[in-house]
């Protein structure tokens, strides 16, 4: 019997997507650059619109955890956030990354309920509930005597003492691996001069409490 | 040289290792780890350490959740979109959702196909060849990487040309032993209708078809990464093979699971031997009649509780059958 070989299509799979079940073309967007997928939703897909849901709703999940732990009102705040994506996505705006496009526009909600009191994220509007809390984890190979692990619990309780600008601002830097410009524009400090002082202010101190 | 002396608290503070240590890049890679080899130093590990073993505080969402939301989202996108009033009832949503879904591909798929004349082949994408085996038929092929692939009866592979600079992907449908050529800078990753599996270079058998309910990854050499591709669930998350082990992929309970497995039962096809362990007899009218094409008329059934165990190498259907009837009693 014969090898049939034909030549089919270029790289476009998307033909083999017609089932309505969502995760078929999740893996087809997944080779594709963010800006693509971008340019895809923004060019009408809907399915690049789902891709990107899928892709980011638990991220952005923890990332809003970070400042309150009212659950259900994270969602809210997600949902309006891709909605608002969803009816805004004809303006013009082209992004490389769309990581730093949510994050960017879920800030700037979570300012402006800091300020309004009536519907703020932070109900009682404490800036203790604003932690960024971290954990170090001390499961580590590497460890293997006392000293090691009094280094990092150490350094661990430096972290969750440092003001809350700063702790964010480390957030972004060690955790989410964001540029000093996005972490600038995140925060909406705009220059990256102050966003490069906050995490080395903050690193500084880690290494007065150590010391 | 710029790093040198570099305190733990100094190595924090540059953004090239920082980023490296979270995500590297061939460039970065290359850079840190012949300077970690010049200068066995404590200090670069303890950073490195450090900054791997940061975590922030997580809150999982559970599917129906995710589904849930998801499903909101898109009916007020689609009353955005109709600019109609909230539906009485979000079946009939759904019903358009996937109808418009459907629409769309028609039209995406349609105007693909207009649109595509061979002349306006762009160099930077690949041409995907598809390779297909009919049901009885087998067949080894190569592919540009030095990758070899044989496939199974009835069973569809999809490979470009030529893989590109940074990644090498198929598309499988149906059962494959993959031979893949080492090449760790670009991972080879075979999508399956359910799960991706990514290699750097290894041998292993990936068996999965639309119709069964079942997908497998046995694993001759090396190691292998499977995901599946339901987004956000437990079987979301990667599992790793060693040699000899066996992932197996259930569709309906979306369950993972790790197990060992006979070679020659599992890929004994490529060297054309048919292995049965136990099998049903199903099992074994299924596996034969995949194998030599074509359809049994099946009277009657034997009563065998402990199952059919036999080996065959390039026999013929008629000795097969022999076979079978000498030793387990059957007609």
């Amino acid at each position: 019997m014969e090898n049939r070989l034909n030549v089919c299509d270029t790289v476009e799979p998307e033909i083999q997507f017609e089932k309505k079940d969502n995760r078929k073309f999740i893996s087809y967007f997944k080779s594709k650059s963010e800006k693509e997928v971008w340019d895809k939703f923004r060019g009408g897909s809907k399915q690049a619109f789902i891709f990107i849901y899928q892709e980011y709703f638990q991220i952005l999940f923890n990332y809003v955890f970070q400042f309150t732990k009212d659950r259900a009102q994270i969602k809210d705040r997600l949902q309006e956030l891709f909605f608002d994506i969803y009816k805004k996505r004809d303006s013009p705006n082209s992004t490389d990354s769309i990581k730093f496009y949510l994050y960017r526009s879920l800030r700037r909600r979570i300012s402006k309920s800091l300020q309004s009191k009536i519907t703020s994220i932070f109900s009682n509007g404490q800036e203790q509930k604003y932690e960024f809390k971290v954990d170090i984890s001390v499961e580590n190979i590497l460890i293997k005597e006392e000293d090691d692990l009094l280094w990092k619990t150490k350094l661990e309780r430096g972290m969750n003492r440092l003001p809350s600008r700063q702790k964010e601002a480390l957030y972004y830097y060690f955790y989410e691996n964001f540029s000093y410009k996005e972490i600038a524009t995140i925060m909406g400090t705009g220059k990256v001069k102050s966003a490069r002082t906050l995490i080395y202010r903050g690193i500084d101190s880690l290494k007065m409490i150590q010391n | 040289m710029k790093y040198k002396d570099y305190s733990l608290y100094d190595f924090l503070k540059d953004k090239f290792f920082v980023d490296w240590v979270k995500k590297p890049t061939m460039e970065s890679d290359l850079f840190w780890k012949s300077w970690m080899e010049d200068n066995p130093e404590k200090e670069i590990e303890k950073a490195k350490e450090l900054l791997l073993s940061i975590k922030y505080r997580e809150a999982k969402i559970y599917q129906t959740e995710l589904n849930d939301s998801l499903e909101h989202i898109l009916r007020k996108a689609e009353e955005f979109d109709l600019e109609l009033k909230p539906a009485e009832s979000s079946k009939y949503y759904l019903i358009k959702w996937a109808t418009s879904i459907a629409l769309f591909l028609m039209a995406v798929t349609f105007t693909y196909f207009i649109l595509k004349s061979p002349e306006s082949q762009d160099l930077t994408k690949s041409v995907y060849v598809l390779r297909e085996t009919s049901p009885g038929m087998k067949s080894t092929i190569k592919l540009s990487d030095g990758t070899t692939v044989s496939l199974n009866s009835n069973t569809k592979l999809k490979a470009p040309e030529r893989f590109l600079q940074n990644t090498r992907e198929v598309f499988l449908e149906g059962e494959a032993y993959f031979q893949v050529k080492k090449d760790s800078r670009r991972p080879f990753i075979i999508h399956t209708d359910d799960m991706q599996i990514k290699v750097l270079g290894t041998s292993f058998n990936v068996r999965s078809f639309l119709d069964e309910a079942k997908i497998q990854v046995a694993l001759g050499g090396g190691k292998v990464e499977a995901h599946s591709n339901i987004v956000n669930n437990e079987a979301a998350y990667s599992i790793i093979l060693s040699p000899n082990e066996m992932l197996t992929y259930s569709k309906s309970i979306n369950k993972l699971n790790k197990d060992t497995f006979d070679l020659d039962e599992i890929v004994g096809w490529k060297d054309d031997k048919i292995v049965f362990q136990k099998a049903s007899f199903n099992k074994v009218v299924s596996k034969l009649q995949n194998w030599y094409g074509g359809q049994f008329i099946i009277e009657g059934r034997p009563n065998n509780e402990t199952g059919f165990s036999s080996t065959f190498q390039g026999k013929s259907l008629l000795e097969v059958l022999q076979g079978m009837s000498s030793t387990s009693g059957f007609k």
